[in-house]
């Protein structure tokens, strides 16, 4: 009977174990997910996933209004912008790709330009909260989700309460 | 015993002249590419004081020629700029040269205190392999290195470019020993023309005060110039590309800054075209630094400012100094019209 006792203990242990493994793991892969629809941004059903390849992205998007570009202080290496009506996208040069390093939305001339979880200017803080849930980092001025699976956050940017500024950055580039 | 000894002096002395000769070896030379690289470690085969110091990243050392500055108002003049020098290397660079010199005035390019930590390793590198190893050296590697990378390979960098070993080129045998001059008292000459600015909305400003870590790098430099008797002046070039753009809330707190410190602070951005910039002609990249035309044009408007407003005195009666500087300007001459 004793015996019988200890195998069941050991039974229940090691059940309790797995079950809280599988809950560890699907609680990373739920956060995850969230995050990584964060490092995304749409326009026009182009999506623009912060750190990929520019070329395809570029050419989705059509040709830009404006283009500037600049070198580093140091090195040969370029960054570029490119500004549509309401937003623009920066990119990086390494080995001579561009990669997406940066976007931000800067007005709201273009009513549909908002993330594609339907944030754009003028939003509301409680409503971007609510959208968006407990954020990274919190002031007056911002709200800033990080995405640890990719390095990029997500920054919003408000005044008197309401969105004024949407940018998704790549904190590393190469 | 006594031969036991030597044969080991003589096998550490071996072992050290080799691990020297090949940090020597791989250590990047910047002659040719990237020489900005060479500016820090220029700085030390100079003979003389100067009137005023430079300090900051690239909009010194592409914004104000030196051999102008004495050409026109016999103010002498070194420029320790370096690339994205940050303002925790400005600080460092600044503590160690006023042990080299006592200058009247020191000026601070006030763009990189929009940084409020570390950047890049590659930046951090351009500022501090070419600094002499002193204290300064040491407490500036402990504030500037990122996360990755290690304070001994700071001070023996072949822990850093030993894997250079594949890439040496033939400029690395050819500056073993030695370095050309690569600038004209810091100040790291361009010629090229190539002008018009992008027409680019600034993107947002995600918090509108400057960093508290590059603030407090500020007030050090403030605290420092104080003690030493040295007047800090501040100044914002007159570039502002939409990538290293300087808001205006930022200068909102640069004005009270200088005003509550009672410091000088000219932000040449409003007036470009009072100093005659001409963003067609004096820029060599669009308009994010200035080109030798331009950096003309500018020194020219600062150093009336110097001479006037901070009493600067033009030193060419002094017969000995004249010559030094003479040979400065033909070599700037040289190149300028190369």
């Amino acid at each position: 009977m004793r015996k019988d006792d200890e195998k069941m203990k050991k039974m229940l242990c090691l059940i309790l174990a797995a079950m809280c493994l599988l809950a560890v793991v699907s609680c990373e892969k739920e956060n995850d997910e969230t995050a990584a629809a964060f490092a995304v941004f749409s326009y026009n059903g182009v999506q623009i996933p912060i750190g990929a390849e520019a070329a395809p992205i570029l050419t989705a998007l059509g040709g830009a209004p404006k283009v500037a570009s600049t070198a580093s202080c140091y090195g040969d290496d370029f960054d570029r912008i490119y500004e549509y009506t309401s937003f623009q996208v920066e990119t990086y040069t390494r080995g001579g790709v561009e990669y997406v390093m940066k976007i931000s939305v800067i007005n709201d001339i273009e009513v549909n330009v908002q993330t594609p979880e339907g944030v754009r200017i003028g939003t509301k803080r409680e409503d971007v909260l609510a959208v968006y849930g407990t954020p990274t980092e919190e002031s007056d001025a911002a709200l800033v989700y990080l995405n640890s699976s990719n390095q990029s956050k997500l920054q919003i940017l408000f005044r008197n309460g309401a969105v004024t500024g949407i940018q998704y950055l790549l904190l590393t580039s190469g | 015993m006594k031969k036991k000894w030597i044969c080991c002096c003589c096998i550490l002395l071996a072992t050290v002249s080799l691990l020297a000769f090949l940090q020597a070896l791989v250590m990047p030379k910047y002659m040719t590419k990237s020489k900005e690289g060479a500016l820090i470690a220029e700085y030390y085969d100079e003979k003389n004081g100067h009137d005023v110091l430079f300090v900051g990243d690239c909009e010194v050392y592409e914004s104000f020629t030196p051999p102008t500055l004495w050409e026109e108002y016999g103010i002498t003049s070194y420029i320790r700029g370096s690339a994205q020098q940050l303002a925790w290397h400005s600080y460092y660079l600044l503590e160690e040269t006023l042990r080299y010199e006592m200058p009247k005035v020191v000026v601070y390019n006030v763009l990189a205190l929009k940084y409020g930590e570390p950047q890049d390793e590659a930046y951090n590198r351009l500022n501090l392999d070419g600094m002499k190893l002193s204290t300064s050296k040491i407490k500036a590697i402990n504030a500037s290195m990122t996360e990755d990378e290690s304070f001994a390979s700071y001070l023996f960098p072949l822990l850093r470019y030993h894997s250079r070993w594949k890439e040496l080129a033939g400029e690395d045998w050819q500056y073993l020993f030695h370095r050309d001059r690569v600038s004209h008292n810091g100040y790291l000459m361009q010629t090229r023309v190539d002008g018009g600015r992008a027409d680019i909305t600034p993107p947002p400003l995600s918090d509108s005060t400057l960093p508290e870590t590059s603030m407090a790098y500020l007030e050090k430099m403030r605290a420092l110039c104080e003690e030493t008797g040295v007047e800090l002046v501040l100044i914002k070039a007159p570039t502002n590309d939409w990538k290293y753009h300087w808001y205006d809330e930022w200068d909102a707190q640069i004005t009270e800054y200088a005003d509550t410190h009672e410091l000088a602070y000219y932000n040449f951005i409003p007036s470009a075209e009072e100093i005659g910039i001409d963003w067609n002609t004096d820029t060599y990249d669009k308009g994010v630094h200035l080109n030798v035309y331009g950096a003309e044009k500018l020194t020219s408007y600062f150093g009336a400012i110097l001479t006037e407003r901070h009493g600067l005195e033009n030193r060419k009666d002094d017969a000995a100094l004249s010559a030094v500087w003479a040979e400065k300007l033909a070599l700037y001459v040289d190149e300028r019209n190369a």
